[in-house]
């Protein structure tokens, strides 16, 4: 009995410590944008998701299941985005490199060089299907306390650090305690919103966080709504070549 | 119960479920019968399908225990395509076992095809186990299909708040809801009424999912929750724009003035759904709201909506139609409103597509921008007795886009093709044009619209091109050759199963699985032990859909599977 209390109150220390080394009372802007990032993504430097889509319009709906490979290759880091259905868009590849992104289906004699903001599936630009890197393309331009459904967080405007980054701008909503992104927002160059994200769901695996389900809506045309639900994560170390836009189709 | 006894009990089960699939099937048996009878087809013996049928289903085994999670995937969706249900327990496996989601959500699905009781313990165990939701509903929808006895498991779903939410999100697809059990279509109505005010645990998407399930369902009873929904300005415009859907969809005439008021509303989602739904309806009170949100709505998709809900209003709605033809800022709204005024037709809409081409806007237009509508045009025209003008229009366009062609064709094949149906159909002289064209890709394009315009009619053509150097249309001849294809034909597709690309691939399978004979054995074995694993996937499909098709060739006929179907037991079995 004793032995089951003192476990309880070491756990208990174990666990506000953790919350409390998350938060912390003031963290610099590396650090919040650091944690923005580990609360999204597992830590791995190769790692895949795959990605179950809902695309969706009051007056109807489109379904899509898409794998994202994600790997770091010599500090950068690299993704790959395949769709495994529908059908029509088996075989479509994305892939997102520091020299750009490109995209390539089955019959291309090579891949072709596409924007960043192209959307994949439903409002979900290519950036956004496989993750916008707070830390590495944004520097913190504002922050300030609010509250959201009656819990204190934190409203950060970001601005990107090169004007070959997608999205010029952002905004992420975060909890101010575990500075968990609660939802973000990506900006035109002219200021207006383009799409919001809600992370929905966290989970964890081997107790590193990731957002599980996530909504993004169309702030420009406010008609499409897309769903992401991760139904998998799985650390493993693909080969360079797999991110490699000279190798696809070969 | 001899054996001529169960041949006969099942032809009678079969003529009870239908008169005229009994009638169809009796004739593309005796025909498919004839056909081989005719040309001195010999199907292989009971024993030489069922060693086709192992060897593929032990491809699917390799690659399931050890493929890459496309090449699983791929094999799931082919066990299930063409598989009888020797393929249950494989399937049944990847649902148990495979670590990929997307395989076991395909294996849970294709399940529900065979209702086989051999599949029903692993069903049930991922109804109630799997970490995700949707394949826990899919598993629970395939269980019921096989016996509504196991009812209990679907309700069980409906509590869970994720397999609830997995629930609307797949019965709002038209096609998923026909496959679920009418009987429990109570049940659904029930959990989604209920959950849809709880906004905390369903975001938006999934409560507008459960609107528009509802709808479907024809739940007349979730009239006043759609009318409210409509009507509560607190409620996400995309969930009342959901309702707006559901009450078009339920026929509720009495909705149609809050629907022209929402109209006004300037929230997009709400105006796009509330104008469907109004189009629906087709009361004409809606004409001249619809007409104004067509001329004035700020967003392009729901001026897009508005052309094609007006199409419901015949000629009543030229005018606006053809305004919006002339003058939209958009291409995208201009293309609704043609199809629209083509839906409309007669003498009155064509003048104003005529006077559209007069104004010369395409001419002008960024081809990245009004290709497609540069392309309904055409078909528009052709729709509209002006066959003539869409294939002089043709020659000039295909003259302006010729450097882009091999883009072209790898964006946009399917909706070339369907142009040029609609061209072929009323001006078969655009293919002796086309066909000698100098570009491979149009060559390429009129083949594959011929085979869709004249079918076997065109055979000729297509034997003439399967042997031409260019890929595409080789390609386009082989995919045209083989619906048209007879036994003499097997030893030209028995090669191309090996062949890299995918189309050629399934062009021959199409043949060998469909047409074959025992000549096909040897091909399709010899491809399911290939290196590459693709070709080895399609051999191993065609080879059971061609066991599926013997074996039920045997059955019908209710010969001796011991020994080899001849010609003449063929003649005495027909005779019989």
């Amino acid at each position: 009995m004793k032995f089951n209390k003192f476990a309880l109150l070491v756990l208990l220390a174990l666990t506000v410590g953790g919350v409390s080394s998350v938060a912390q009372n003031n963290p610099t802007d590396d650090q919040l944008l650091d944690a923005f990032d580990k609360a999204r993504f597992v830590e791995a430097t190769s790692f895949s998701i795959v990605v179950d889509s809902v695309a969706d319009r009051p007056d109807g709906s489109k379904k899509a299941t898409v794998q994202v490979f994600i790997k770091e290759i010599k500090n950068e880091r690299y993704s790959r985005v395949e769709f495994l259905s529908p059908e029509d868009m088996k075989g479509q590849v994305y892939l997102n490199t520091p020299q750009g992104t490109f995209f390539y289906q089955p019959g291309l004699a090579s891949p072709l060089k596409i924007s960043g903001r192209q959307q994949v599936f439903g409002d979900a630009s290519v950036i956004e299907t496989v993750g916008i890197e707070f830390k590495k393309d944004y520097k913190v331009k504002a922050r300030r306390n609010v509250t959201v459904a009656g819990k204190s967080a934190l409203e950060v405007d970001l601005i990107a650090n090169d004007k070959s980054v997608s999205f010029q701008s952002a905004m992420v909503t975060a909890d101010a305690t575990t500075l968990r992104p609660i939802k973000s927002r990506v900006f035109a160059l002219s200021g207006d919103p383009l799409n919001d994200t809600t992370y929905q769901e966290y989970a964890e695996v081997n107790k590193d966080s990731y957002v599980k389900k996530q909504l993004i809506e169309n702030q420009l045309i406010k008609v499409n709504k897309t769903l992401f639900d991760i139904t998998k994560t799985e650390a493993k170390n693909f080969p360079d070549d797999f991110f490699d836009p000279n190798k696809l189709g070969k | 119960m001899n054996r001529s006894h169960q041949g006969f009990s099942s032809l009678i089960n079969f003529r009870r479920r239908g008169k005229h699939i009994f009638k169809f099937a009796l004739l593309f048996f005796a025909l498919n019968v004839s056909l081989a009878w005719a040309q001195g087809g010999t199907f292989p013996s009971a024993q030489e399908v069922q060693g086709l049928k192992q060897d593929a289903l032990a491809v699917f085994e390799v690659i399931l225990r050890e493929g890459g999670p496309g090449d699983r995937l791929s094999a799931v969706s082919a066990l299930v395509r063409n598989g009888d249900r020797d393929a249950v327990g494989l399937i049944s496996q990847a649902l148990l076992h495979d670590e990929a989601p997307f395989v076991r959500r395909a294996a849970a699905e294709g399940l529900s095809k065979f209702r086989s009781a051999e599949a029903a313990p692993a069903l049930r165990q991922a109804a109630l186990d799997d970490e995700i939701a949707s394949i826990r509903w899919a598993s629970g929808v395939a269980l019921v299909l096989w016996s509504l006895a196991e009812e209990r498991t679907i309700e069980k779903l409906f509590t869970a708040p994720s397999t609830l939410a997995a629930a609307a999100v797949s019965l709002q697809d038209v096609t998923n809801l026909q496959q679920f059990p009418l009987s429990l279509w109570e049940l659904a109505r029930e959990a989604f009424i209920n959950a849809f005010s709880d906004r905390e645990t369903y975001n938006v998407v999934e409560r507008a999912a459960m609107l528009k399930a509802l709808a479907q369902m024809k739940t007349t009873s979730a009239i006043l929750l759609l009318k409210a929904t409509l009507n509560d300005t607190t409620e996400d415009p995309f969930v009342r724009g959901a309702a707006a859907f559901g009450l078009g969809i339920l026929n509720v005439k009495e909705s149609v003035l809050d629907l022209i008021a929402v109209l006004e509303s300037d929230l997009e989602a709400l105006q796009l759904a509330a104008a469907g739904a109004l189009g629906r309806l087709g009361d004409a009170r809606a004409i001249a709201p619809l007409s104004k949100t067509l001329k004035e709505a700020r967003v392009d998709e729901v001026r897009l909506s508005a052309a094609s809900a007006l199409a419901s209003f015949g000629v009543l709605a030229i005018q606006a139609l053809s305004q919006s033809l002339q003058s939209d800022r958009s291409p995208l709204v201009r293309h609704a409103a043609l199809q629209a005024l083509t839906r409309v037709g007669g003498p009155q809409a064509t003048q104003a597509v005529l006077n559209f081409l007069q104004s010369g806007y395409l001419q002008n237009c960024d081809p990245n921008l009004c290709s497609s509508l540069a392309l309904e045009i055409l078909v528009t025209l052709a729709k509209l007795g002006q066959g003539a003008l869409a294939l002089q229009l043709l020659s000039t366009t295909l003259g302006a886009v010729r450097d882009s062609l091999p883009f072209l064709f790898l964006f946009a094949e399917q909706s070339l093709v369907r142009t040029l149906n609609e061209i072929g159909r009323v001006q078969p002289e655009m293919y002796r044009l086309l066909l000698n064209d100098q570009s491979p890709f149009v060559r390429a394009l009129a083949l594959s619209s011929l085979s869709n315009t004249q079918g076997c009619f065109a055979r000729d053509r297509f034997a003439q091109s399967v042997s031409a150097n260019d890929s595409f249309v080789r390609r386009a001849a082989l995919e045209g050759f083989s619906i048209c294809a007879s036994l003499e034909d097997l030893a030209l597709f028995a090669p191309v199963i090996n062949d890299r690309d995918r189309r050629v691939r399934a062009a021959g399978n199409f043949v060998l699985s469909q047409r074959g004979d025992v000549r096909a054995l040897a091909p399709l074995h010899g491809a399911m032990r290939s290196e590459n694993i693709a070709v080895r996937l399609d051999a191993a499909g065609a080879a059971l859909a061609y066991a599926k098709r013997i074996n039920r060739l045997q059955e019908l006929m209710n010969c001796n599977p011991g020994s080899r179907l001849t010609p003449d037991k063929i003649l005495m079995c027909l005779e019989r």
